[in-house]
C-alpha cells in the first residue's frame, strides 16, 4: 500500500481526472490478457513527457513500484502490477505527432494503436510492417517494450527494425533521447536495449518510426498437403531459393477443423496442414515468384494449390488465419498461446514433438505457425473451471518450450517473457548471460522500480506469484 | 430460481481478457479508461457477482455509461454479449431498487398509449410556444436538473401538427400494389418529424408497397434499456396482437432501434408459452426499411440528386442486426450521389436511445469524435437511419458547425424520386 498523501502529490502533477485509484478501478487493472492477477495502488494517466519525468521522480524518491502499460493485452503477463505501486497507463498519450513520408518517418506518442497508425498511413500509400494479431488494439509503446512481431514480419522484419530513435524517460525521471531521426547513429546504439525490455528499463514518451511505402501488388496461395513433413519441406525450398514471401502461415489440421467451425474459410479439414503464402511487391515480378512457389508445393507432394484471382479471394483464404485464436476461443475461451521458435528447417520435428507432448499429458493442442520465421504458437485447450487441467496445460506448454530449446530454438518468437516464461529463462541462459542482462537492469534501474519481478527468475528458487486459478 | 449470479457465470467466464473488444468500445476510446471497455465491465462484475470483492452498488456508473452498442461484440473472439449481460444487470438492479417515478411514467403510462405520449409531446410544444423553453434556459432551471439539463439543447423542437392520426392521414391507396405493408412508425416521427414519416410512406409507394398504419405502442426498447422487462413484454404483446390482425407481407420501420427490437421479441418472450410462436412469426415480418427495398428489388427510377454522402451506421442496424451493405446499396444507387465512406463508421455517435441525457459528458465526447469523422470525408450530407442517430448527429454538426445536412435514408430516397422524370 502507498501512502495517501503520494496519491495526492500524483494528482497534483497530472490532476485528479488523470489518477484512479478506488477498488474498482485497482481491479480494472489487476489483470492483463492472462490469467494472473495482482492489484496496483494507483493507476496514472500521464499526458506528456513532463508529467511522465513528475512521475518518476516522485516514484524514484519513494522507492514505488511503476509499471507502465498500454492496452494490456500482451501474453506474458508483463503488465501484472506483482509489486503494487503506479500503473503508468499510457492510453491519453496517443497522438500522432507527424507523418513525413519523404523522410519515411512517422512520430507518434507511445498510447498510438498500431491500426490507427496504419489507417493514417493507409491513404498516403504507406505502411507500418509489424502487424501483431493485437493490432488492432495495442499501442505502439506495447509493441515496442515486447518487440511485437507478426506474419508480415517474414520479409519485414520486427519492430526492432523500425524504430529509430525514442525519447525515454528513466527510472530517475531523467529524460533521454536514443537514436534519431536520420539513419546514424553514432556512439552507443541504446535502441537494442530498450526495444523489448518489457517496460523494464525505462518508459519510452516518443517514437520515431520507420514507415515504408505498400507494395504495388500482391498474390496469396493456399496450399494443401497431406503430410506436415512436406508441408514445412516446401517452406525450407521455397525460402532456399531465395524467394523472400510476405508471409507463409502455416495451421494444422485439427486448427483447420476448429476454424471451419466459426469462419467457414473453406479450408479443408482432411488435410495434415496448410500453407498460407502470400508474395508481395512489384506486379509484373510476382508471377514468376508464383509460378516457383507452386513447383516447389508439387515437388512437395502438395495435393491441391488454390491461388486467389481476385481481392474476395484473397480476403478468404485470410480470414480463416485471422480467426483462427477467435475460433479457438469460441469452443474455449480459455486456452495457452505458446510462442516458441526453432530453426525452419526443425519446424516438422518440432510439430512432430508437440503432437508427442499433447498424447504424453492427454490435452488437444491444435497448432498454427509464422513457418517462415520457424516460430510457432501451439494453442493450449483446458476446461477452465478444472484447475488441475490448467496446471497440465501448463506443464505441457513448458515442455514445448524445452523442446524447442532442445531443437537450438528460442522460448519467445514474440510475446515476451513476462512471467509466464520466467522459468524457461534459465533453460536458455547460462548464469553469466543472465547476470549481464541484470547488470544492465542495475545500471539503468538500480532501485528495481521499473516493472519489477518479471523477466528474470529469482535469483534463489523461483517462487511464482499466486495464481488466481480460475479467477481468469 | 437461480441468482443473477449464477444465470451470467458462465457467460462472464466467456471473457479471456484478450483485449481484443477495446478498439470496438466507444466509452473506452474516449476515456482510454479499463473499466469504460467490455472487458474492464466484464472484469468487474465478475469481481462483483463471482468473486464477491465488490458491491454491485459500486459499479453503478460502469453498468450504465454503457451504450449498449455492442460495438465490443463484434471484435470479441468468443463473442461475449457484453450488451445483454448489462441490460440483464441493470434489470437486477431494478428490481432491487425499484424504478425513478419519471421512467415508471413513461414507461407504463405513456409509452403503451400513442395519444398520452402525444398529449406529453404537445407539453414541449406549449414551452416552445409559450417561450417557456428559452426563460427555463435563460434562468438556469435546466442547470439543476443536472445532466438532463444540459441535455437540453438536444430536445427537438417541436413542429406544429403531428401525431400518430396525422401519419395515418397521409396514407394513399396505389394501384396494384406489389407488396401490402405495416409501417411502423415509432414514437419518434409523429410528435417530432412527421415529413420522415410522409417521405417512408411515399417511398414505400414508390417501391409499389401498400402502406397501413395500424395503432402499434412502443416497441419496448427504452422500457428494457433501463430494466423494466415487464413493460416491454406488455408493450411486445400489444403489438403482436395487432399484426396478428393483419393481413400483410412485412413489418417495417426506418428507426433500426424499432426494427432490431422488434426481432428480439423471439427472445423477450422465449418463456411465455402462450406468446412464444406468435412472437416468431411477429419477428420473422419485421424489416429495416434498407433491408426491405432491397429485399423487393429498389425502383431505381430516381432524378439526380448532387451531393457528396456519407453513411453513420446506427448501431441497432449494424451491430443488432448486421445489416450494413443495404444503405450502402441504396445510397450508391441513387444517380448523381458521390458516396464516400467515413472512419469508424459503425462506431456509436453517443445517442444510445435516452443515454445522452443520462450521460451527457460521455456521450458529448462520443460524439465529437464521430464529428471529427464526419468532416474529414468532406461529404456534405450525412445520412443515417434511426431518429436517436439524427438527433445526436444532427446536434454534433450544429454544435461544430459543420456545413453538413443530415438526413434521414428514405429523406434522401424521397428527394431523388420526387426529382425523377416525369415527376411533379
Amino acid at each position: 500500500m502507498i501512502a495517501p498523501s503520494i496519491i495526492k502529490d500524483l494528482a497534483r502533477i497530472v490532476g485528479k481526472e488523470n489518477i484512479l485509484a478506488d477498488l474498482k478501478d485497482l481491479l480494472a487493472y489487476s489483470y492483463d490478457a492472462t490469467m494472473r492477477q495482482e492489484m496496483p495502488d494507483v493507476i496514472v494517466f500521464p499526458r506528456n513527457t513532463e508529467h511522465v519525468s513528475a512521475i518518476m521522480k516522485l516514484a524514484h524518491r519513494e522507492k514505488i513500484a511503476v509499471v507502465p502499460r498500454g492496452a494490456g493485452t500482451n501474453l506474458s503477463g508483463g503488465t501484472i502490477p506483482v509489486k503494487g505501486g503506479i500503473v503508468l497507463e499510457i492510453s491519453r498519450m496517443n497522438r500522432i505527432l507527424e507523418i513525413n513520408t519523404a523522410d519515411r518517418r512517422a512520430v507518434v506518442e507511445p498510447g498510438v494503436i498500431n491500426l490507427d497508425l496504419q489507417n493514417a498511413l493507409a491513404p498516403l500509400g504507406y505502411f507500418y510492417p509489424p502487424d501483431p494479431a493485437s493490432q488492432k488494439t495495442s499501442t505502439m509503446g506495447g509493441n515496442i517494450g515486447e518487440n511485437a512481431g507478426g506474419p508480415l514480419c517474414l520479409r519485414y522484419g520486427v519492430t526492432s527494425k523500425y524504430v529509430f530513435g525514442m525519447e525515454v524517460v528513466l527510472a530517475d525521471g531523467e529524460v533521454i533521447n536514443i537514436g534519431d531521426y536520420v539513419e546514424d547513429f553514432p556512439g552507443y546504439d541504446l535502441r537494442g536495449l530498450f526495444i523489448g525490455s518489457e517496460g523494464m528499463l525505462g518508459i519510452a514518451t516518443k517514437l520515431i518510426l520507420h514507415i515504408i511505402p505498400k507494395p504495388e501488388a500482391s498474390r496469396t496461395m493456399l496450399a494443401i498437403f497431406d503430410r506436415l513433413e512436406d508441408c514445412s519441406q516446401a517452406v525450407s525450398d521455397i525460402i532456399g531459393a531465395g524467394i523472400v514471401p510476405g508471409a507463409i502461415e502455416l495451421l494444422d489440421q485439427k486448427m483447420c477443423q476448429v476454424i471451419e467451425q466459426s469462419v467457414k474459410a473453406g479450408y479443408p479439414t482432411d488435410a495434415a496442414g496448410i500453407l498460407l503464402i502470400e508474395v508481395a511487391g512489384l506486379a509484373n515480378a510476382l508471377e514468376k515468384q508464383v509460378q516457383e512457389i507452386s513447383q516447389f508445393c508439387q515437388k512437395n507432394n502438395a495435393r491441391e494449390l488454390r491461388i486467389a484471382q481476385t481481392n474476395a479471394e484473397r480476403d478468404a483464404i485470410w480470414a480463416g488465419r485471422r480467426g483462427a485464436f477467435g475460433s479457438v476461443a469460441r469452443i474455449c475461451p480459455p486456452y495457452i498461446v505458446c510462442d516458441g521458435t526453432v530453426p525452419r528447417d526443425k519446424l516438422p520435428a518440432a510439430l512432430h514433438k508437440v503432437g508427442e507432448i499433447a498424447e504424453k499429458y492427454k490435452v488437444l493442442i491444435v497448432n498454427v505457425a509464422h513457418a517462415g520465421d520457424g516460430n510457432l504458437h501451439p494453442l493450449i485447450l483446458f476446461d477452465v473451471n478444472k484447475p488441475e487441467e490448467h496446471e497440465t496445460a501448463k506443464k505441457a506448454g513448458d515442455d514445448i518450450l524445452d523442446a524447442c530449446i532442445a531443437m537450438g530454438g528460442t522460448i519467445s518468437g514474440e510475446h515476451g517473457i513476462g512471467l509466464e516464461k520466467m522459468n524457461a529463462m534459465r533453460h536458455m541462459f547460462d548464469p553469466s548471460d543472465m547476470a549481464a542482462m541484470r547488470r544492465v537492469k542495475h545500471v539503468f534501474d538500480p532501485d528495481d522500480i521499473f516493472n519489477p519481478g518479471k523477466m528474470f527468475p529469482p535469483e534463489a528458487e523461483a517462487v511464482l506469484p499466486k495464481e488466481k486459478g480460475a479467477a481468469r | 430460481m437461480p441468482t443473477m449470479a449464477e444465470e451470467l457465470e458462465q457467460t462472464l467466464q466467456l471473457c479471456n481478457k484478450c483485449g481484443l473488444c477495446l478498439p470496438g468500445c466507444p466509452t473506452y476510446r474516449v476515456t482510454g479508461i479499463e473499466w469504460a471497455s467490455a472487458r474492464g465491465r466484464v472484469a468487474l462484475l465478475r469481481s462483483a457477482l463471482l468473486d464477491k470483492k465488490l458491491d454491485l452498488n459500486d459499479l453503478n456508473e460502469q453498468i450504465f455509461n454503457c451504450l449498449t452498442c455492442n460495438g465490443c461484440t463484434e471484435h470479441c473472439p468468443p463473442g461475449v454479449p457484453t450488451g445483454e449481460i448489462i441490460f440483464r444487470v441493470r434489470q437486477e438492479l431494478l428490481r432491487q431498487k425499484g424504478q425513478p417515478w419519471i421512467q415508471r411514467l413513461l414507461f407504463q403510462k405513456l409509452l403503451p398509449n400513442p395519444e398520452m405520449l402525444y398529449k406529453a409531446s404537445r407539453l414541449l410544444r406549449l414551452a416552445d410556444v409559450t417561450g417557456l423553453r428559452t426563460l427555463a434556459r435563460k434562468t438556469g432551471l435546466t442547470k439543476l436538473v443536472g445532466d438532463a439539463g444540459k441535455a437540453e439543447a438536444m430536445v427537438p423542437k417541436v413542429p406544429a401538427s403531428e401525431g400518430l392520426d396525422a401519419v395515418k392521414r397521409m396514407v394513399k391507396n396505389i394501384d396494384k400494389p406489389k407488396h401490402h405493408v405495416a409501417y411502423f412508425v415509432g414514437c419518434y416521427a409523429p410528435s417530432f418529424a412527421p415529413e420522415r414519416a410522409a417521405a417512408t410512406i411515399r417511398v414505400l409507394n414508390k417501391n409499389q408497397v401498400e402502406v397501413a398504419v395500424p395503432d402499434f405502442v412502443c416497441c419496448g426498447l427504452p422500457a428494457a434499456g433501463y430494466g423494466d422487462m415487464e413493460s416491454a413484454k406488455n408493450l411486445a404483446r400489444k403489438n403482436i396482437e395487432i399484426a396478428s390482425e393483419m393481413n400483410i407481407d412485412a413489418i417495417v420501420t426506418p428507426c433500426a432501434s424499432c426494427s432490431s427490437y422488434l426481432k428480439d421479441y423471439v427472445k423477450l418472450l422465449a418463456d411465455d408459452p402462450k406468446w412464444a410462436e406468435k412472437a416468431k412469426e411477429f419477428a420473422g415480418k419485421v424489416k429495416d426499411i434498407s433491408e426491405f427495398l432491397v429485399d423487393i428489388g429498389l425502383n431505381t427510377e430516381m432524378g439526380e440528386l448532387k451531393r457528396k454522402v456519407t453513411f453513420h451506421d446506427p448501431c441497432h442496424l449494424v451491430h443488432y442486426q448486421k445489416i450494413k451493405d443495404q444503405p450502402r446499396t441504396i445510397l450508391k444507387s441513387i444517380p448523381g450521389v458521390e458516396f464516400v465512406e467515413m472512419g469508424e463508421a459503425d462506431m456509436c455517435c453517443g445517442a444510445a436511445g435516452s443515454y445522452a441525457f443520462k450521460n451527457y459528458d460521455l456521450s458529448q465526447k462520443v460524439l465529437e469524435r464521430k464529428m471529427g469523422n464526419v468532416a474529414r470525408t468532406g461529404a456534405d450530407t450525412l445520412v443515417s437511419s434511426c431518429p436517436a442517430c439524427i438527433m445526436q448527429l444532427a446536434c454534433g454538426v450544429n454544435q461544430q458547425k459543420l456545413p453538413v445536412t443530415v438526413l434521414e435514408i428514405v429523406e434522401l430516397l424521397d428527394e431523388a424520386y420526387r426529382n425523377a422524370k416525369g415527376n411533379d
